[in-house]
């Protein structure tokens, strides 16, 4: 009861913010940002595979959010109506991209100033974001973005459907195709992350295991 | 052999996921994977992805995230006001230079011979004058026919009512028309 008050609470002000941002109020819309900024970064961020390029990209779903806010139909889920602008864009933006981008975040070189997270923790974080960026890399962008709403946030096919514009069956379909994928892509990619995890967990090596990653 | 049904198990779900099979069908599935390393290797690596996705949650971004899509606002609103500028620049420009050429174009043959211009001018004020003229001869008919029908003592009693009844309906309309002062 405790956790449903505050949803409630939480979904009265969305629709209060809403109707005020459809009046023009900026306001209004910031509250909607600072609400869905999470959701609509990690979608970006799964999708494109960098914090650069998810930033941007949730920027701009933010805009065009903004400037669409008056078309938006109140008797659909505004986090449906969000994260379908999110996923179109980013959807474009990887069929726009010809030459792979690698980010500065990829690099494997840790930030030596700040000893509080640890080398090793970075090392691992980067490891993770990396095995989640070769599993997503395999598949189409319309794929990817079925794969990422139905795992992370958890729609039904029914939802993706309306959600990414595609029928029922070609929502299965893709999913079906991803996962085969996936557990393909897994069996090739894991004895590396295995390997590499081995490396993290010796004590002692963290310094080896540095010197292994940065070396070209 | 035939791996298309167990792989078809494999990555469904819902009505035609592993969790849905009969034991007859569960029993014939995990005989396929018994004899089958490349479905078995299919299998447990798509298990381990699926575990390995559903743990993942979801990823924040730096700090500040709300400020920064405000200065992309301003930065936006400022852009489009300069792009309106631009815009209502460029449109009164090409209107100016549109009209400028028509006007060109229309005076090109005066331009050419002035002396047509010059005459087409007199023309015109001949004609003027000639209508002027025109209407002082109707006016003056007009006078002489009513003087004629109209003794003169009863026609300058006539144009005295209509003055009289002109300064009364000016005065009238002054004092309707004209706002009420107000005093304290």
């Amino acid at each position: 009861m405790s956790n449903e008050l505050p949803r409630q609470e939480i979904h009265n002000k969305e629709a209060e913010w809403l109707i005020e941002a459809q009046k023009g109020e900026t306001n209004a819309f910031t509250y909607l940002v600072e609400l869905y900024q999470k959701p609509v970064y990690s979608l970006c961020y799964r999708m494109l595979g960098n914090a650069e390029d998810a930033e941007d990209a949730a920027q701009e779903t933010f805009m065009r959010a903004y400037k669409a806010i008056r078309r938006y139909d109140n008797k659909r889920p505004f986090s449906t109506w969000l994260l379908s602008i999110a996923a179109h864009h980013c959807i474009d933006q990887i069929r726009r991209r010809r030459f792979p981008i690698i980010s500065v975040e990829e690099l494997p070189f840790p930030e030596l100033s700040e000893p509080s997270p640890g080398l090793e923790t970075i090392l691992v974080s980067n490891e993770e974001k990396n095995r989640i960026r070769s599993l997503l890399n395999v598949l189409e962008p319309l794929d990817r973005a079925t794969v990422v709403l139905y795992y992370w946030y958890e729609f039904s096919y029914q939802e993706i459907s309306e959600l990414l514009s595609l029928s029922l069956s070609a929502v299965k379909s893709r999913l079906h195709r991803a996962r085969r994928a996936m557990a393909e892509n897994w069996i090739q990619i894991q004895p590396k992350f295995e390997q590499l995890d081995f490396n993290s967990n010796k004590s002692g090596c963290n310094e080896n295991f540095l010197m292994e990653r940065i070396t070209p | 052999m035939n791996h298309q049904p167990y792989l078809e198990w494999i990555f469904s779900d819902g009505e035609i996921g592993l969790d849905r099979l009969n034991q007859q069908q569960r029993y014939e599935f995990d005989q396929h994977l018994n004899s089958c390393s490349s479905c078995r290797s299919l299998f447990s690596a798509w298990h381990a992805t699926e575990v390995y996705l559903q743990n993942q949650s979801l990823i924040s971004p730096k700090p500040g995230f709300t400020s920064r899509w405000k200065l992309r606002l301003e930065e936006d609103r400022k852009l489009f006001h300069r792009r309106q500028t631009k815009v209502t620049l460029a449109v009164s420009i090409g209107g100016s230079l549109l009209l400028l050429v028509l006007l060109f174009l229309l005076t090109w043959p005066w331009l050419r011979s002035p002396s047509l211009l010059v005459w087409t001018w007199i023309y015109n004020i001949f004609i003027m004058y000639s209508y002027v003229g025109l209407v002082n001869e109707i006016i003056v008919r007009v006078i002489q026919s009513a003087t004629f029908v109209i003794p003169i003592t009863w026609l300058i009693i006539l144009i005295g009512i209509l003055s009289e009844l002109g300064v009364l309906w000016i005065v009238s309309y002054r004092l309707l028309t004209n706002p009420r002062r107000i005093t304290r």
